[in-house]
């Protein structure tokens, strides 16, 4: 019954949502490093998405793609990330992206953005490995840098 | 127009001072010893010894563009190439004869020039040798001689037409300075009593002076140097870059025209020394070809975005056939940026891996590895120059989506063979 009350719920959410809600509950480096992962890759599909040339912040999610992409990357470096569990993916079994108007889009992912450079920069301090504190860092970097690009203010 | 400092700036800068007197004041010398007669006629031919020096090494860049080796034009009277050979020449026949005499006896010379007409030549000399080098700040030589282009501007300076220019301009300086020598070595008060062999050596100097200057002359008359070659000339300007700024929200239309033109020379510069790179550069890293992509987009998107709204107005103006173009131009832009945007997300699926676990999807180009290095960025942040449209078009293949299964990912591209990554779910395999 509580599964398909959170399957149920998963199907209400975006994608964005659904992967600020992960980030949100997350506990623990190894919880954090791994929905920080997803939620960039789910940023990425956004961004994708919203990348029209007739659309008014074309530029924004253009620059925005690439800093999702190099967050990405950074998290894929640490040590503590756990292997990727089999299933299907968070995004996959919510709402396409597609329903997201421009102006809710870019709320939302400068929200998530905003609450990745937060959640990243906090994993950045408990983790013991030099090489897990790096990549935090410069994942929290590229995420303040999205969320700056989409009109949000990123975490000092 | 870049603010730095050009050829002009020197070579104008010298031909003032080689125009200034050299009048009976500056020359004449009454009595004291004979070494004290012979003070400006020595420090004068010093001077003019250093300047020949300068002289020899502009005739010799000159030469090598105009009449390199087995060139068949050289024995042609009144030709350029025939111009700078005879430059060449001349300039190592005046050299010649401003050696110290071997017979001087006297004192070691004053360290420090007095005469005010050497002080002027010396003045002069400065300059030109500042000139000399600032060409050479756009070419160097590897060791076998051969020529290595440092910036968009070589192609111009080793250009013959601005060789001609820049022999046209040493038969002017030759000319002033000989006028000068020439005067000082004239006989004749009795004061300049002792001087007779430095008047005559540096008269011969100065006769082969004015044969340079004739040779030049010819080869004017016979194929004459415009006014926009000299202009070009004088135009070049010192090879460095203005360090990258990012644009405040209070530039002026000024500063941001400057700041374009800085960031797209800083974007040529960087291409022109990346390309001789090796293709595994550890410098390259998936991040920064990521963000080269991505600002090539935007930069693109920024010209069509720009040249549709030129065409508007010209449209509203009545200027039929330039709002075609222009849209035309616009349409170009819009095919550039379509193709960085494909390269852009191709980028979002190419991750590379340091250990080897992935299967090798892309090799890239050096037009890639050049990009990376550009920092488009820059010029994406003042405005929105042209990048090379399509450049990447098609050098990227679009990718599984990236994952992380116990690879060492580290943003870097290790020999060049970026790895498109399997998906996380592990489909694709």
């Amino acid at each position: 019954m509580l599964c398909a009350f959170i399957v149920q719920e998963a199907y209400d959410m975006n994608p964005i949502d659904a992967a600020r809600h992960r980030l949100e509950q997350a506990d623990g480096l190894p919880a954090v490093l791994d929905a920080a992962y997803e939620a960039f890759e789910q940023m990425l599909r956004a961004i994708e998405d919203q990348q029209d040339p007739a659309g008014r912040a074309f530029a924004a999610f253009v620059m925005s793609g690439a800093a999702a992409a190099s967050g990405r990357d950074a998290l894929a470096t640490t040590p503590s990330l756990p292997p990727a569990a089999s299933g299907e993916p968070v995004g996959a079994i919510g709402r396409s992206h597609h329903e997201l108007t421009t102006e809710d889009a870019s709320a939302a992912l400068a929200a998530l953005s905003q609450l990745l450079g937060s959640r990243l920069t906090d994993a950045s301090h408990l983790s013991a490995d030099v090489g897990d504190r790096v990549a935090c860092s410069q994942a929290a970097r590229h995420a303040a840098s999205i969320c700056s690009l989409l009109g949000g203010i990123p975490e000092q | 127009m870049t603010g730095r400092a050009t050829f002009g700036d020197f070579a104008d800068g010298a031909r003032a001072l080689l125009r200034g007197p050299a009048g009976p004041a500056d020359l004449a010398v009454g009595g004291g010893t004979p070494a004290a007669r012979a003070g400006p006629v020595r420090e004068f031919t010093r001077s003019m010894d250093r300047v020949v020096t300068v002289l020899a090494r502009y005739a010799a860049d000159v030469t090598a563009v105009l009449a390199p080796e087995a060139s068949p034009e050289e024995n042609l009277p009144a030709t350029w190439s025939n111009a700078s050979l005879q430059a060449r020449k001349a300039i190592h026949n005046a050299a010649a004869y401003l050696q110290p005499t071997p017979a001087y006896t006297g004192p070691p010379d004053h360290p420090h020039t007095t005469d005010p007409a050497a002080r002027r030549l010396d003045a002069a000399t400065a300059l030109l040798a500042a000139g000399n080098d600032l060409l050479h700040t756009h070419v160097a030589a590897r060791p076998d001689r051969t020529r290595v282009d440092r910036s968009e501007w070589a192609p111009v300076v080793t250009s013959p037409p601005v060789a001609r220019a820049l022999l046209l301009e040493l038969g002017l300086w030759a000319r002033r300075i000989a006028t000068h020598g020439a005067r000082l070595a004239l006989p004749g008060p009795a004061a300049r009593r002792g001087t007779g062999d430095e008047r005559y050596r540096l008269n011969a100097a100065c006769q082969w002076l004015w044969m340079l200057d004739s040779a030049v002359q010819g080869a004017q008359r016979h194929q004459p140097v415009s006014a926009a070659e000299v202009q070009l000339l004088h135009a070049i300007p010192v090879n460095a870059r203005a360090p990258r700024l990012i644009p405040g929200s209070a530039e002026t239309i000024t500063s941001l025209c400057q700041g374009t033109i800085n960031s797209a020379e800083r974007i040529r510069h960087a291409a022109t020394i990346t390309a001789p790179d090796p293709a595994w550069s550890p410098a390259l890293t998936a991040d920064s070809l990521r963000q080269a992509a991505a600002s090539g987009t935007v930069i693109s998107h920024h010209c069509e975005l720009l040249l549709q709204t030129l065409a508007t107005r010209a449209s509203q103006h009545g200027s039929t056939d330039l709002a075609t173009r222009l849209l035309g131009s616009a349409d170009a832009a819009a095919h550039a940026r379509a193709a960085w945007l494909h390269t852009a997300r191709a980028w979002y699926r190419i991750t590379t891996d340091t250990r080897g676990t992935i299967a090798p999807a892309a090799t890239c180009c050096p037009a890639l590895k050049m990009l990376m290095k550009a920092s488009l960025k820059a010029p994406m942040s003042w405005c929105g120059n042209a990048p090379p449209a399509g450049l990447l078009a098609g050098l990227c293949e679009r990718g599984a989506a990236p994952g992380r299964h116990g690879a060492g990912l580290d943003g870097r591209v290790p020999g060049w063979t970026a790895g498109c990554r399997v998906g996380r779910q592990g489909a694709g395999g």
